[in-house]
């Protein structure tokens, strides 16, 4: 048969190819479409910005446009959420409602069906049905499914502008991962806090050295030694990957990581492998002593006919000589490739990555569990955090160019993951600081303020100043000097029988109550937990004992009192998942905070006792002494805000009304408003 | 290999040199079209063309038959046996000249690429360059010395020495455009590798030295003296990036697709049978 003329591919092909020679010709000349819809707000959320602090940066002028915004609009103390956690107040901000709404009540819940077992509150991964797994071999191809659910209830107050087409963009958003879906395409939103590493945990650094030393791998990070191939002489950093669901036992998938150091010059050459189905890619690159690498992706080969798992980090060579120390940032998604969904659309991530660069995929992407170990010194610290804040600043001019019209969401950690290690206020002994050292580290924090500063004086010429802005944070911050062990407390009191770990070993049948979580305080209740023996009618006597007791409790070494508020959650919930709330919460009183152990259900020697950790300031307290800031370009009609109201008040700035779901109340209704404070 | 790398590298600077004055991504798109209508042209004198349009055309019979008598079941399969066995004549009969065309596609495909695969450092940006040492040879003293040219620094804690693995590597930082000429070693075993800085859209050859396919694929450099202590010299240039019509697909893809469909174009014309 004879191909005619007519039924040939040369017109497709010739269009084809015209097309591609004109985009080529017109390539990197094409406009975005500028057109700017009618309404524009920003919101900038600073975690953990703390309003006494932000005065005495504006009255000493180095605050200038939070200045300027306080003069225009506002400035006042924002109510926080109990407790002032930052995945509970970011529900807050969320659904505009209490926990009794949401659910979040604390970064850790306990699981009343399986008495006390903790659990992250914000989301959670959910098995599928059990199914044997395909065999071939050595390996094995998982039949079941598992879902990663979000923990979160009620209503965001993006799908109220969702629903009327109004475009939303938010990035780095707390408190939803996974991220909710956008049911009309308007919502487009970058989880922040909650996204874990490719571990599965909140962040598992590794470092790896070639001194002596006991290898500790935990769930906050890992500290391995060097190993030294035999024949070559090489020395090599085992990095580890996620667990091989490919392979019976799932072992860890590893990539080994080639340190060449010079003999004399501070430097060595990093070299690593990329395992590929089809060819495998070798990495390589220089480090100086006290250095840090750009992004560099790492890929963990499943089988030898994939799939692979791409994940990335930075790494940081500490030293050389005498011993090579080599610290690597928790395995961060690489984004747009990755099977782990963490912005609405999925699309959304690896779009920013494109525009921008590669940046933190992981919700604390700040390293202070390496800090906390000292694995990282103050200044390597501060390094690696300006890193973050920095990628932020990046990734908040890339939104401001795609910003078109409707609500811009942006948020920045730094203020919040690095006062937790700088913040030091007044003159009391640091845990772990000279008095000199802690003014010179607080004085980070002021800088870092003015930064922000900076970068909101430059959004806002970017937006426009008529541009209703929002800066607003989740709390506030105060020392943590003492560390209160609530579950020592209990223990000693006698509501609480366990030996070293209340989700290990307690002995239920003499257990009243327990503590579990930073601020949770819990009854061993009949018909709700497990293995529960407090009478439903002994609940309210029992509550309002150990209220009073905690109120009394003292401050051994100086007679302070350590509790100053204690909450009840049937009194300052309200909502349908009350019901899943601790019973009581303690607020601590300013320097003291719940112990590290009292969180995990452990133990401690004392019920006070010093803090000695670079983790030297901390938020979860009583609300009352840590409000968040709120400052705006409107001025607001009520002089005591709090976080519930922001999301009605964003609501209203697009007048949509309030809708049921929601607690707080639109700030602006009152039109003329208040003088500023 | 110095001759062939040489003859193909002039021919390469000539096409280039004529395509010069068009955007990177309208030079891919011709040369792709240059590239498929000469491999339908090696395809036709180098292919059996009666045998191909014989064994299509049967194939055209038994897919008719199939169709006309698709109610008789053994007619049916009798058909589907033979478009089975006249697909694997025509494979066969595509095996010599597909080995014939590749030699000059793989030729053609390492010129664009000395073109499209990587670019140009950018003043101020780190690049980095790796000497490694043949087996037997000791790195010091030659195979750490690198003479740098004016306008070129490199880091203070260079360069960095990899016994285990044979490498020396430095990072260089160029302080303003032009072609700076690197010199590894001293003395008369002084090997020079050039360094390209700009954002010009210049021949980079990345490699000097090593296997004789990397050569053919990535160098336009002459080899090095077989006395020297140096068994390649790699200069670590960024990949270019180079959009089709906004999108950014790689040089090769590029190529592949458009010099196929060109072909496509061009076969009814040229009457070739394929």
């Amino acid at each position: 048969m004879r191909s005619t003329y007519h039924d040939s591919p040369i017109a497709p092909c010739l269009l084809l190819s015209l097309g591609i020679v004109v985009g080529g010709c017109l390539s990197g000349c094409t406009k975005r479409d500028d057109a700017q819809p009618s309404r524009r707000v920003f919101v900038l959320g600073c975690d953990g910005m703390d309003p006494t602090l932000v005065r005495k940066l504006m009255d000493a002028g180095r605050m200038p446009n939070f200045a300027r915004l306080a003069s225009e609009g506002g400035f006042w103390p924002l109510t926080t959420s109990i407790p002032p956690q930052s995945p509970v107040a970011w529900s807050n901000f969320i659904t505009g409602a209490d926990p009794g709404v949401h659910g979040i009540f604390d970064f850790i819940h306990r699981d009343p069906a399986h008495q006390a077992l903790p659990y992250f509150s914000t989301n959670r991964i959910v098995e599928g049905e059990h199914k044997e797994p395909w065999k071939i071999g050595r390996y094995e191809i998982p039949a079941g499914g598992a879902t990663n659910e979000l923990l979160r209830r009620g209503t965001p107050f993006w799908n109220y502008l969702d629903e009327r087409g109004i475009p939303v963009r938010m990035y780095h958003l707390p408190a939803n991962y996974p991220p909710s879906k956008s049911d009309h395409g308007h919502a487009c939103c970058l989880s922040g806090m909650g996204v874990p590493d490719a571990l599965g945990s909140q962040g598992i650094y590794q470092h790896f050295t070639s001194a002596p030393r006991p290898e500790l791998k935990a769930a906050d990070g890992m500290r391995m030694r060097l190993t030294r191939d035999k024949a070559t002489g090489i020395s090599i950093a085992r990095l580890q990957g996620p667990p091989n669901e490919f392979v019976g036992k799932q072992p860890p998938l590893t990539v080994d990581i080639e340190v060449h150091p010079d003999k004399t010059n501070n430097v060595a050459k990093l070299v690593y492998v990329n395992q590929g189905v089809a060819a495998n890619e070798t990495v390589e690159f220089l480090l100086n002593a006290g250095e840090w690498s750009g992004w560099h992706e790492v890929h963990f080969l499943k089988t030898p006919v994939g799939p692979v798992f791409r994940t990335m980090v930075r790494f940081y060579l500490q030293s050389v000589r005498p011993e090579i120390e080599l610290f690597v940032t928790p395995l961060n998604f690489v984004p747009g490739s990755s099977d782990v969904v963490f912005s609405e659309p999925p699309s959304f991530a690896g779009d920013i990555a494109k525009a921008m660069g590669p940046y933190y995929t992981i919700g604390f992407a700040e390293q202070f569990n390496a800090r906390k170990h000292e694995i990282l010194s103050d200044e390597e610290y501060k390094t690696q955090a300006d890193q973050v804040f920095n990628d932020s600043v990046r990734m908040l001019d890339h939104a401001i160019d795609e910003f078109r019209g409707g609500l811009l969401f942006f948020y920045f950690s730094s203020t919040d993951l690095q006062s937790h290690i700088y913040w030091w206020e007044g003159s009391e002994k640091h845990p772990v600081r000279t008095p000199e050292a802690a003014r010179k580290y607080n004085a980070v924090i002021e800088d870092l303020y003015c930064r922000v500063d900076a970068v909101l004086g430059k959004a806002r010429e970017r937006l426009g100043n008529d541009t209703p802005v929002l800066v607003m944070s989740d709390h506030g911050f105060a020392n943590f000097r003492r560390c209160v062990g609530l579950t020592t407390w209990l223990k000693r009191e006698g509501y609480l029988s366990a030996i070293s770990d209340v989700t290990r070993d307690a002995d239920w049948a003499n257990t009243r109550a327990f503590g579990l979580g930073l601020n949770g305080l819990y009854l061993n209740l009949k018909g709700r937990e497990k293995l529960g023996i407090v009478e439903p009618g002994e609940r309210d006597v029992l509550l309002k004992e150990i209220s009073g007791k905690l109120l009394a409790l003292r401050d051994p070494q100086n007679g302070s009192p350590v509790v100053r508020r204690v909450y009840r959650a049937d009194e300052v919930y309200h909502g349908a998942e009350v019901k899943n709330a601790p019973d009581l919460i303690v607020g601590y009183e300013r320097g003291y905070r719940a112990s590290w152990n009292t969180c995990l259900g452990q133990f401690d020697d004392e019920v006070v006792i010093d803090n000695n950790q670079a983790w030297s300031a901390d938020h979860c307290i009583a609300h009352d002494l840590v409000p968040g800031v709120l400052l705006s370009n409107r001025r607001i009609g009520t002089s005591d805000p709090a976080l519930i109201d922001i999301a009605p008040t964003i609501l209203g700035l697009f007048d949509v009304p309030k809708p049921a779901t929601m607690t707080g109340r639109s700030l602006f209704d009152t039109g003329a408003g208040i003088a500023a404070r | 290999m110095d001759l062939l790398i040489k003859l193909c590298t002039m021919v390469g600077d000539l096409a280039f040199a004529v395509l010069a004055p068009l955007p990177p991504s309208v030079q891919l798109v011709v040369i792709s079209g240059v590239t498929g209508v000469l491999m339908l042209l090696i395809w036709r004198y180098t292919s059996n063309q009666k045998a191909i349009a014989h064994v299509r055309n049967q194939i055209a019979a038994n897919l008719l038959a199939a169709r006309l008598f698709k109610d008789s079941v053994r007619v049916s399969l009798r058909s589907q046996r033979r478009i089975l066995w006249q697909a694997v004549r025509l494979l066969g009969l595509a095996i010599r000249p597909t080995l014939i065309m590749m030699v000059p596609f793989v030729l053609v495909m390492a010129q664009i690429g000395l073109r499209f695969e990587m670019r140009p450092a950018v003043v101020g940006e780190v690049i980095r360059v790796t000497a490694t040492i043949k087996k037997g040879k000791a790195i010091e003293p030659f195979g750490c010395s690198l003479q740098l040219p004016e306008g070129i620094r490199t880091d203070a804690n260079d360069p960095c020495r990899a016994e285990a693995i044979r490498t020396v590597d430095w990072r260089l930082t160029p302080g303003r455009p032009g072609e700076y000429r690197l010199q590894f070693g001293s003395g008369e075993s002084v090997v020079e590798m050039p360094l390209i800085v700009g954002d010009t859209m210049p021949r980079i050859s990345k490699l000097r030295g090593g296997s004789w396919l990397d050569r053919l694929l990535y160098s336009a450099e002459p080899s090095i003296p077989s006395g020297s202590v140096f068994e390649s010299i790699t200069v670590h240039y960024p990949a270019r990036a180079t959009p089709i019509v906004g999108f950014d697909v790689h040089w090769l893809i590029t190529l592949f697709v458009l010099s196929i469909v060109f072909a496509l174009v061009a076969k009814p014309i040229l009457k070739v049978h394929i």
